[in-house]
């Protein structure tokens, strides 16, 4: 399911988007880049339909999701936001399961399929050992694997992450970003927010990188990730030079300019 | 959710409630024996009492039971809605609003008949301010409780300025009221009241799991399909309606909307659909005890339920507290 954006505007001064068009392709990984503040995540709000647009439109597989209700919305599209709410006294299972809310009813009784749908998240996400723990009881990287298993559960086609790999050690940062990878080759669309421009060229299809509320480059990453590219958008002299392992580009900063 | 779990303590506490009721009905000034209480309600050959146990008792423990209900289901909704484990009806402003509105109609020379009436529109007013608050793009939790907190600290202002500055005999009646007792209660009260109250709380138990989901912050609910912007007013509004209803019926019983809720999650966990139920029978339980107790102490003085509640209950919260080992609360 591809992701259309026309002339995109939305949220607040700082943080504005300015006019933003662009295509993601469906069915690849795409990442979002781009300095502290550049409207990243407020373009990631967007694309979720937490945040109202000033103008422009976004059509997920043509769809207007403005026009979509929450719960026809939810059936489509997965996110996990940046440090969500840890609730007290719930189990690891219980959480996951929240994942099946947008196909049950208004007590969310399981329906066939639900527990499978819920046990096969847990195992995708490395946390089925942890199903009976509470919430409350793991490490950080534990939770946020367990809120990447309830999306998995959501089991949609299109699958939104805000920086997923903040506040985990490089082991769990790998596995989460082949988890996203291999979850883009069953053909979902999903997008992801990084810090990291060497994680994200390596793993992603497809690269977006703003600054100051602005599209400024959008491409595969051996297309985009170029020394000209990071003093633009950074202000860093940089050598890129390709991945022993991947053959992705890497950078190596030099120094400011 | 464990339901065998919940089972098994819904059916402890609803035991409790009946037991509980009983001791209600049979203590006081004149205390009945439980034979007699029995002979009364299902009208049986022997002795009865019929004034004392369905005039008197039996509407003021069945007012106890649904307003004691009402103020837990109240709190789980608002600590739930707030994502705060302090937040209680009291945190969005319906008690002090109610108490603020009371003071002001006794100054006003209003009759005792009608404190309820203005307890009820006070507590619905000052929830409305809160409210307003809530429907504010992007008001976050935190903020809405600030808020609230705020417009208590106001009324409570009031309140003491109305209290210090007024001649003492003329509040009595609604010092008595503030504290949270069901004296002198009767069937005019329960008939008053269930009508609103037996809805409200059938609402509260069917929306449990919008809850859960929205407790998770507010983009993560959003993200499984709840209209978040719709729903929390909505819930807020419901919460209001069913703390404003209790208060106005019987005072400030502020502590059992706290209370019941970390009970319930200590003894079911944090599923709503569990923990709901189960703040109701806890907080149901919780008042009807203070009730009757306050009635065994020294009779035929009263003690009032408010009172006993924060006395009994504030140890015992303290102490599942304290023996808490998950730091789930």
């Amino acid at each position: 399911m591809t992701i259309t954006l026309e002339g995109v505007r939305a949220g607040y001064r700082e943080f504005a988007l300015q006019d933003i068009t662009t295509t993601l392709p469906g069915g690849k990984l795409t990442a979002l880049i781009g300095p502290n503040g550049c409207g990243k995540s407020t373009l990631f709000s967007a694309m979720a339909g937490l945040l109202p647009l000033k103008s422009g439109r976004i059509e997920i597989d043509g769809r207007d999701i403005a026009r979509e209700r929450p719960r026809a919305l939810a059936r489509h599209v997965a996110l996990l936001p940046q440090s969500p709410v840890v609730p007290p006294a719930i189990r690891v299972s219980q959480l996951v399961a929240y994942g099946r809310a947008p196909y049950q009813g208004m007590l969310g009784m399981q329906r066939p399929g639900d527990a499978e749908a819920v046990t096969a998240a847990l195992h995708k996400a490395g946390v089925g050992a942890l199903r009976d723990r509470r919430l409350s009881d793991l490490s950080g990287g534990q939770r946020q694997r367990a809120f990447i298993a309830m999306c998995l559960a959501q089991d949609t086609p299109v699958m939104l992450f805000d920086e997923p790999t903040s506040f985990l050690d490089i082991r769990y940062q790998v596995d989460t970003l082949d988890l996203l990878a291999a979850l883009a080759r069953e053909g979902r669309t999903v997008v992801v927010v990084l810090h990291d421009i060497g994680q994200a060229a390596r793993y992603a299809d497809h690269l977006v990188i703003m600054k100051d509320g602005r599209l400024r480059h959008a491409g595969p990453p051996e297309a985009v990730v170029t020394p000209d590219m990071l003093g633009e958008i950074y202000d860093i002299s940089a050598r890129v030079y390709p991945d022993p392992v991947s053959g992705a580009p890497q950078i190596s900063p030099e120094h400011r300019v | 959710m464990n339901v065998a779990r919940v089972m098994t303590v819904s059916g402890a506490l609803a035991t409790g409630l009946v037991l509980a009721s009983v001791w209600s009905i049979s203590t006081g000034a004149v205390s009945v024996p439980w034979a007699v209480i029995a002979n009364t309600l299902f009208d049986l050959e022997g002795p009865k009492q019929d004034f004392i146990v369905m005039k008197s008792r039996l509407p003021r423990t069945v007012l106890a039971v649904l307003t004691g209900g009402a103020l837990a289901l109240s709190g789980a909704i608002i600590q739930a809605l707030l994502r705060n484990a302090l937040a209680s009806p009291k945190v969005i402003g319906i008690n002090s609003g109610a108490a603020l509105a009371v003071c002001l109609a006794v100054m006003a020379g209003a009759g005792a008949a009608w404190l309820p009436l203005y307890a009820f529109a006070g507590g619905v007013v000052a929830a409305f301010i809160v409210w307003l608050g809530s429907l504010r793009r992007r008001a976050s939790p935190a903020r809405l409780a600030l808020i609230g907190i705020a417009v208590g600290f106001l009324c409570d202002t009031g309140v003491d300025y109305i209290l210090v500055t007024a001649p003492t005999y003329q509040f009595s009646a609604p010092l008595v009221w503030m504290t949270g007792s069901l004296w002198s209660r009767g069937w005019t009260d329960v008939n008053a009241v269930a009508p609103l109250l037996l809805p409200l709380g059938a609402l509260a138990l069917l929306i449990s799991y919008r809850l859960d989901l929205i407790r998770l912050g507010d983009s993560p609910a959003r993200g499984l399909g709840v209209n978040v912007p719709l729903e929390r007013p909505l819930l807020l509004l419901l919460a209001t309606a069913l703390a404003a209803v209790s208060v106005a019926a019987v005072g400030a019983l502020g502590f059992v909307g706290l209370m019941a809720p970390h009970i319930a999650r200590q003894l079911v966990g944090g599923d709503h659909r569990g923990l709901l139920p189960v703040a109701m029978l806890t907080g149901m339980l919780l008042v009807v005890l203070a009730d009757a107790a306050g009635r065994a102490l020294a009779p035929p003085i009263e003690v009032s339920a408010g009172i006993l509640t924060a006395l009994f209950g504030a140890p015992f919260f303290i102490f599942i507290l304290l023996t808490n080992r998950r730091g789930d609360t």
